[in-house]
C-alpha cells in the first residue's frame, strides 16, 4: 500500500518530477531503425511526457528535437530536413542536432538566432534499435549493450506492442509479480479451451483456440504445480525463482526485472516506456540464434514488426495472447493504480522489492548520486550478459537449455542472504499430492 | 511573448470574458442561407462558446436561439416550427423570435410564460450569408463590405473544415506576412509543385511592413527578382477577418465557435471580363472543400489551408504564448494584439468599439479593394478584369505609423550575384 505521495513519487515521469529525473538518466529505446526511411525519414515520438520529433538526416544521422518550434509553437514534424537540420515549416527557423538555431531567414539580429536554444536529445544506434536519452548531457553514460543487442552469431527482430493505455509501473510492476503467471496467463487459456471444447458440444476437442499450444497441460510451463517461488536482487536487478512438482518438476531462476524498465525473458528483452504517466509505449526486442551458431556476416538492422490490436472491435480485450491477457490486467487497475486501496500479500514481496529498490534510487539521484544500473565503462560493455543469469533444471536431466550461448552462473553466484522464498499453499495452484502408501 | 494572464484575456470568447464581450459586438456569419431547407429548417450552430439552433420559418423569415429550452435543457434543435415560432419537443413550451415564450400548454398562469425570456440573436442575410449579432442592443448595422455587395463578377460563398484551435492563432496569421514565404511557397517548391504561389510568395523577399488603416492593419511588400513587384493591401479587418486582394480578392471570417475551435467562412469574387453585372443566385450554394487531413490523420499540406490549418493547430488548441520567442518579424502579430487590448478596455468604458457602423450613408458599399494596391500579374497574381474600385495612392495610405522591416539576406532573399 502506497499513500498517495509514495505512489507519485514511483509513478510521475514528468521532467522536473522525482521518479522521472531517475527514469532520464536512462537511454530508452524510441524507434526501430527500421521506422525512418527515405520516403519517412520523421517520427513523432512522446516519451516521459515530451513531445518529440525524430528524424534520420541525408547522411544516416539521427536527431531529436522538442515537436513545437521555439519561434511560434508550430510542429517540426512538418518541417524540412537540411544537411542534417530541421527547418520548421512555418518561418523557416532552422535548428541542428544539438538544437541550436543556425538560421531565422527574417531575423537581422544573429544574437537572437545564437540565443535560441531548442531542446534536443542524443540518439544511438544499436542492436537496431534508435535509444535517447533525455537526461542531464554532463551526465550521459553509455547505451548499455545488453546481450540481444550485442551478439552477433543471430537475428534480431523488433516487436511493437500497440501502446499500452496506463503507467508504466503497472507494467514493470508485473515483472516481479511471478505468481500472475498461473491464473492470468495459464487458467485463461485453460478455462477459453474448455469453453471452446463445450462450445463444440463435446464433439471431439475442436480447433484449439489462438495462443493455446498444442500439448499444453498443466504439466508444462506455468502450469505446473507451484511449490516455491522467491526473489533474488542482482546485478542489473531482480531475479525470479521457482520450483515447480509434478510430471516436469523443475527448479530454476530467471526473468529478471532489469532496473528500471526492462524484463528479459529467455532471449526476449522487453522495455516499457513511458509515454506520459498514463501511456506506456511497449518495445521488445527478440535474439535467435543462427542454426550452426555462427556469426551472421553483414549485421543488418532488424525488421520491426507491429503486433495485432488485442482489443475486439466491440472493445473487450481478445484475451487470447500472453500480451493480450498482460494489457487487460493492468489497463483494467486504472489509468495510474490507486494503490492506496490495494491489499498485498505474501506473494507480492517483489513488487515491494522493485517499490523499495526505485525510492532508493530516485533518492540516490535526489542527492545528486549515480542511480544503479548505469554504464560507463567501456570494458564492461562490451556485451552485458543477461542470460547467464537464466536458468531451469529439469529435476531429472539436469540439462541446460542455454549451453553454448551463455555461461551458465552456478547457484551459489546467484543467491546470497537477501534471497527470499515463499512456499505456495495447497490448493489451487498446487493441488495436495496423493498419500502414498506405506 | 504574452504572461498567462494576458493570453486568457486575448483568447476567451465565453459570455463574461472580456475578449467575449468585445467580440459580441460584431455580426458574424453563422451559416449560409441555402443550408436552410424546407426539408432541413434548422442547424445547430455554436458561436463564441453558445448553443444555439438557427431555423428559418415557414415566411422564409431567420430565427437564432439558444438550443436548451429554458424549462427543463432538452435541445430545441428537436422542437417543432409552428408560426414562426420555435416549440420544445419536451414540454411544449413555445418561443418566438424574439426569445418570448407564447405558450406554455400546462401552465395555468399567464404571467409565468411572461416572464420567460429565452435567449435570442438577431440574424440578418447578405450575399446568401446568414449573420448573427450577440451583443448589447441596439445593434450596429450589419457591414457591407465590397465583396458581399459586388455585382459585376462572380461570387462564391464557402465554409473550410472546422479548425480545431483557437481564433487567435488563425487572426495572427493575418499579420504575419513573412510565414507566405516559407510556409507555402517553400512548402510547395520542396514538394515540387511549381504554382502561383511559389511564383508570387516565394519571389527574393526584400522588405515588408505594417500600417494601421481605417478597419484594421495593412501590409506593405517589396520584392526582387525576374518578377520584381511591390505594393500593399491584404488587410486584417478588425476584429477576425481577412481580405485578400493579391492571387484572389476573397474575405475571410474566422468566427469562435467555442475556446478551441473555429469555423472558416470565405467569400471569393471574380470580376466578369466585361464588366458587365452578372445575376447572383439569391441563395447561393455553400461551397465544402475536400478534408485537409488524409485518413491517417496527417495533414495532407498540398493546399494553401491545410498548410495554415497545420501550423496553427499545431500550436496548440490554445498557443501558450509564454512559451514563444517572438522576433521583428512579428511586428505585425504584436501590433494586433495592442489594438485587441485597447479595443477590450474601450468597450469595458463603455465606448463603442472600431468598425461598429451606424450610419447608413457610410454603410452603403465599404470599400475594401481600394486599400490594397497593384496585383503582380506578371508573377502569377489572378488578371483582374475590372477595376472595380479606385486605388488609393500611395500618400493616401501610409502615414508616420508605417513600420518598415528588411529581410535580410539568406534562404527567402538570396544575395544577388
Amino acid at each position: 500500500m502506497l499513500n498517495k505521495e509514495e505512489s507519485d513519487l514511483v509513478t510521475q515521469v514528468g521532467r522536473g518530477t522525482p521518479g522521472g529525473e531517475l527514469l532520464r538518466r536512462y537511454w530508452h529505446p524510441v524507434a526501430g531503425a527500421r521506422e525512418l526511411t527515405a520516403e519517412q525519414p520523421k517520427k513523432r515520438i512522446k516519451i516521459m511526457g515530451e513531445e518529440l520529433v525524430l528524424y534520420r538526416d541525408e547522411k544516416g544521422g539521427y536527431g531529436l528535437v522538442a515537436e513545437r518550434c521555439s519561434h511560434r509553437g508550430t510542429s517540426l514534424y512538418y518541417g524540412f530536413l537540411e544537411d542534417g537540420c530541421i527547418r520548421c515549416p512555418y518561418h523557416g527557423w532552422l535548428y541542428d542536432k544539438t538544437g541550436q538555431c543556425v538560421e531565422q531567414p527574417f531575423e537581422p539580429n544573429p544574437k537572437f538566432r545564437e540565443h535560441t536554444r531548442h531542446t534536443a536529445y542524443p540518439v544511438e544506434k544499436l542492436g537496431g534499435l534508435l535509444f535517447a536519452y533525455l537526461g542531464p548531457p554532463e551526465l550521459k553514460p553509455m547505451v548499455p549493450r545488453w546481450d540481444v543487442l550485442a551478439w552477433e552469431n543471430g537475428h534480431r527482430t523488433v516487436i511493437r506492442q500497440e501502446p499500452l493505455n496506463c503507467n508504466w509501473l503497472q507494467a514493470q510492476e508485473n515483472a516481479v509479480d511471478i505468481v500472475h503467471t498461473y491464473f492470468l496467463h495459464v487458467q485463461t487459456l485453460r478455462h477459453r479451451a474448455r469453453m471452446k471444447k463445450e462450445r463444440d458440444n463435446g464433439g471431439g476437442t475442436g480447433d484449439p483456440p489462438l495462443g493455446w499450444r498444442p500439448g499444453d497441460n498443466d504439466q508444462v510451463g506455468f502450469g505446473r504445480p507451484f511449490k516455491k517461488y522467491g526473489f533474488q536482487p542482482f546485478e542489473w536487478g531482480i531475479v525470479k525463482t521457482w520450483v515447480y512438482g509434478g510430471e516436469n518438476a523443475a527448479e530454476g531462476w530467471g526473468h529478471p526485472m532489469v532496473f528500471p524498465n526492462m524484463l528479459r525473458i529467455s532471449a526476449q528483452l522487453h522495455w516499457r516506456v513511458p509515454i506520459d504517466d498514463h501511456h506506456t509505449e511497449i518495445i521488445i526486442v527478440h535474439f535467435k540464434l543462427t542454426e550452426d551458431g555462427r556469426d551472421v556476416e553483414e549485421v543488418e538492422d532488424p525488421p520491426v514488426e507491429f503486433m495485432a490490436p488485442q482489443v475486439l472491435p466491440d472493445g473487450e480485450y481478445a484475451m487470447d495472447t500472453f500480451f493480450c491477457h498482460d494489457k487487460m490486467a493492468w489497463e483494467t487497475q486504472g489509468s495510474i493504480v490507486d494503490r492506496s486501496k490495494e491489499h498485498l500479500g505474501e506473494s507480492d514481496r517483489g513488487i515491494i522489492l522493485l517499490r523499495k529498490m526505485l525510492k532508493e534510487q530516485i533518492e540516490i539521484v535526489q542527492n545528486g548520486g549515480e542511480p544503479r544500473g548505469v554504464v560507463r565503462d567501456p570494458e564492461k560493455n562490451t556485451c552485458i550478459e543477461l542470460l547467464g543469469w537464466q536458468h531451469e533444471e529439469d529435476l531429472r536431466t539436469g540439462s541446460y537449455w542455454a549451453d553454448g550461448i551463455a555461461r551458465k552462473r552456478t547457484r551459489d553466484e546467484v543467491f546470497d542472504e537477501r534471497h527470499e522464498e515463499v512456499d505456495v499453499p495447497f490448493g489451487a495452484a498446487r493441488p495436495r499430492p496423493e498419500p502414498t502408501e506405506g | 511573448m504574452l504572461s498567462k494572464e494576458d493570453n486568457e484575456l486575448l483568447t476567451r470568447v465565453g459570455p463574461g470574458t472580456l475578449c467575449g464581450e468585445l467580440l459580441r459586438r460584431y455580426w458574424y456569419p453563422v451559416a449560409a442561407a441555402s443550408e436552410l431547407t424546407a426539408n432541413r429548417p434548422k442547424k445547430r450552430v455554436k458561436i463564441l462558446g453558445e448553443k444555439l439552433v438557427l431555423f428559418r420559418d415557414e415566411k422564409g423569415e431567420f430565427g437564432l436561439l439558444e438550443e436548451h429550452c429554458s424549462h427543463r435543457g432538452t435541445s430545441l434543435y428537436y422542437g417543432f416550427l409552428e408560426d414562426g415560432c420555435l416549440r420544445c419537443p419536451y414540454h411544449g413550451w413555445l418561443y418566438d423570435k424574439s426569445g418570448q415564450c407564447v405558450e406554455q400548454p400546462f401552465e395555468p398562469n399567464p404571467k409565468f410564460k411572461e416572464s420567460i425570456k429565452h435567449r435570442a440573436y438577431p440574424v440578418q442575410k447578405l450575399a446568401g450569408l446568414l449573420f448573427a449579432y450577440m451583443g448589447p442592443e441596439p445593434a450596429p448595422l450589419l457591414p457591407r463590405w465590397d465583396l458581399l455587395v459586388w455585382d459585376r463578377g462572380q461570387r462564391r460563398i464557402e465554409r473550410q473544415e472546422t479548425l480545431n484551435c483557437n481564433w487567435l492563432q488563425a487572426v495572427e496569421n493575418s499579420m504575419d506576412f513573412v510565414h507566405t514565404s516559407i510556409l507555402h511557397a517553400y512548402s510547395f517548391k520542396k514538394m515540387g509543385r511549381n504554382n502561383m504561389s511559389t511564383d508570387f510568395l516565394g519571389r527574393p523577399f526584400v522588405r515588408y511592413g505594417f500600417q494601421p488603416f481605417q478597419w484594421g492593419l495593412l501590409k506593405s511588400w517589396e520584392y526582387e527578382g525576374d518578377t520584381a513587384g511591390s505594393g500593399w493591401g491584404n488587410p486584417l479587418v478588425f476584429p477576425t477577418m481577412f481580405r485578400q486582394s493579391d492571387i484572389w480578392s476573397a474575405m475571410h471570417w474566422r468566427v469562435p465557435a467555442d475556446d478551441s475551435h473555429t469555423e472558416i467562412y470565405v467569400a471569393h469574387f471574380k470580376p466578369s471580363e466585361d464588366g458587365k453585372p452578372v445575376t447572383q443566385p439569391e441563395e447561393p450554394p455553400l461551397e465544402d472543400p475536400p478534408p485537409q487531413t488524409h485518413p491517417s490523420g496527417e495533414y495532407t499540406m498540398n493546399t494553401f489551408y491545410s498548410q495554415d490549418k497545420m501550423a496553427w493547430e499545431t500550436q496548440g488548441e490554445i498557443f501558450n504564448r509564454a512559451e514563444e520567442s517572438a522576433g521583428l518579424s512579428d511586428r505585425g502579430i504584436l501590433m494586433y494584439r495592442m489594438m485587441l487590448k485597447e479595443q477590450i478596455e474601450l468597450v469595458q468604458k463603455g465606448g463603442d468599439p472600431m468598425n461598429t457602423i451606424r450610419n447608413p450613408d457610410q454603410n452603403t458599399i465599404i470599400d475594401l479593394e481600394g486599400w490594397c494596391s497593384e496585383r503582380d500579374t506578371r508573377a502569377g497574381a489572378g488578371h483582374q478584369g475590372i477595376e472595380l474600385s479606385r486605388v488609393r495612392r500611395r500618400d493616401e495610405v501610409f502615414d508616420d505609423r508605417h513600420e518598415v522591416f528588411e529581410v535580410p539576406f539568406g534562404t527567402a532573399r538570396p544575395r544577388p550575384e
